[in-house]
């Protein structure tokens, strides 16, 4: 993974807030795990990366397209923050560094 | 503010839709529904926008007449299933309606076979689909009640299909009926679960007129514009249900998020729908080609018109969806940052 940690730290606050989760806190979840599926321990489905898409154009400018990489990288907190950090402007991204 | 509207009678299809979602304007007795009342603010225009929009004939339109009644729209009553269910008596069809002696076999084809069957095959969906409402409202005793309705209604369907079917020589058996019954879990969000079931039923209702419209066998061709019919008056119905679910929720702007995700994914991903109407239209995609009707294009711009009248969000056409979206999670952002603070 090559996106800064704060970035990543960020992203899962937004996906718990945005999701509405109380299952889970942003604290626990890992760069790695699932987070799509009733089988995950994050269990989250279409609609909430619909919402994570937005607040990540709100919040970092990155407009994430419907393509069919798309489940690739919301696979994880991990590849999604790489996606991001892919895309964002870089003076953005150094606030992260 | 005051907007009349008129119903042209001759494209009424009696489906009721109007007097669903707009009962103190619009009225269905015998004959082609009738506008009663001017719409005097902006609640009640949303409401008679709605019905123009939801028609699936497109019968209903803005007019310089004088209306019907000239007194105040009655307050909305508490519960809506013995309104609902009074517009769905009104417009309900028999069987023996259908004109059955009209069939014509040279006309039923292979190829016009193979899209009935694909048709009753996802009219059973609405047994799964039901027990699945039941379950996510069950302690809605309204729109529980209406289900009920719903379910009779729609099973009639598949039964008339698969009646075409055997005067056209093809028998199908229960395991049919079982495994057209077979779908997906619904979304967690009831909002959610309603406005799917809106747009389904708009693009079923469209799908069947489409049909209608081109050369079918006769008593096919009526038996799709009742169906067509049913289904434009249930996405009134849920339309009216879904209206009254925001309108007493405790997360309202959430739940139009949610509304506007449910479009979003309709519109944009739609393959990845699994909503039983949705497989459907692509498995249409393919048996209709052979039949020569032109190629089915989904209302979309209506669609988000209607999501529009609902939650009262600037949705003139599909292409404001994004902005739209983008927009109200801004806002849901704000009043979720307010909260907490």
């Amino acid at each position: 993974m090559s996106s800064p940690p704060a970035l990543r730290q960020r992203l899962k606050t937004i996906i718990v807030e945005s999701c509405g989760l109380t299952h889970v806190t942003a604290a626990e979840v890992t760069d790695d795990e699932i987070l799509f599926g009733p089988q995950t321990r994050v269990q989250l489905n279409s609609l909430d990366a619909v919402e994570i898409a937005m607040n990540i154009q709100i919040e970092f400018g990155v407009k994430l397209e419907n393509s069919s990489s798309a489940r690739e990288y919301f696979k994880c907190v991990g590849s999604l923050a790489d996606h991001v950090a892919s895309k964002m402007e870089p003076q953005r991204l150094a606030g992260f560094q | 503010m005051r907007a009349s509207y008129q119903v042209e009678g001759k494209t009424c299809i009696r489906c009721g839709a109007c007097a669903t979602v707009a009962p103190a304007h619009f009225a269905l007795k015998q004959g082609p529904a009738k506008a009663l009342r001017a719409a005097t603010d902006e609640r009640e225009q949303r409401l008679c926008e709605a019905a123009r929009l939801i028609c699936p004939t497109q019968a209903i339109s803005k007019s310089d007449a004088a209306p019907a009644l000239d007194t105040p729209a009655p307050p909305e009553p508490a519960e809506l299933y013995p309104s609902v269910l009074d517009v769905a008596e009104a417009a309900r069809w028999k069987l023996a309606d259908l004109p059955w002696s009209s069939f014509d076999l040279a006309k039923a084809t292979p190829a016009l076979r193979a899209v009935v069957r694909e048709m009753a095959y996802s009219e059973q969906t609405t047994f799964s689909a039901t027990q699945k409402f039941m379950e996510a409202f069950g302690k809605d005793a309204d729109f529980s009640q209406w289900i009920s309705v719903w379910f009779y209604e729609e099973t009639r369907h598949p039964l008339v299909l698969l009646k075409w079917l055997e005067r056209a020589g093809e028998m199908q058996n229960d395991d049919f009926v079982m495994k057209g019954r077979e779908s997906e879990p619904f979304m967690p969000s009831l909002i959610g679960t309603l406005v799917i079931n809106i747009v389904s039923e708009l693009v079923a209702a469209h799908a069947y007129l489409h049909m209608a419209s081109g050369r079918l066998e006769p008593l096919l061709h009526a038996t799709v514009q009742k169906l067509a019919a049913d289904e434009g008056r249930h996405a009134a119905s849920f339309f009216t249900f879904a209206r009254r679910l925001l309108s007493t929720s405790r997360q309202p702007e959430r739940d139009k998020l949610d509304a506007l995700k449910v479009l979003h994914f309709w519109l944009n991903i739609g393959n990845d729908v699994s909503h039983p109407v949705n497989q459907s239209m692509k498995r249409l995609e393919e048996l209709l080609p052979p039949l020569g009707a032109p190629p089915f294009i989904p209302p979309n711009d209506r669609i988000a018109q209607v999501v529009g009248q609902l939650t009262g969000l600037k949705l003139d056409s599909a292409a404001d969806l994004p902005n739209t979206m983008l927009e109200h999670t801004r806002r849901v952002r704000a009043a979720t940052a307010a909260t907490a603070a």
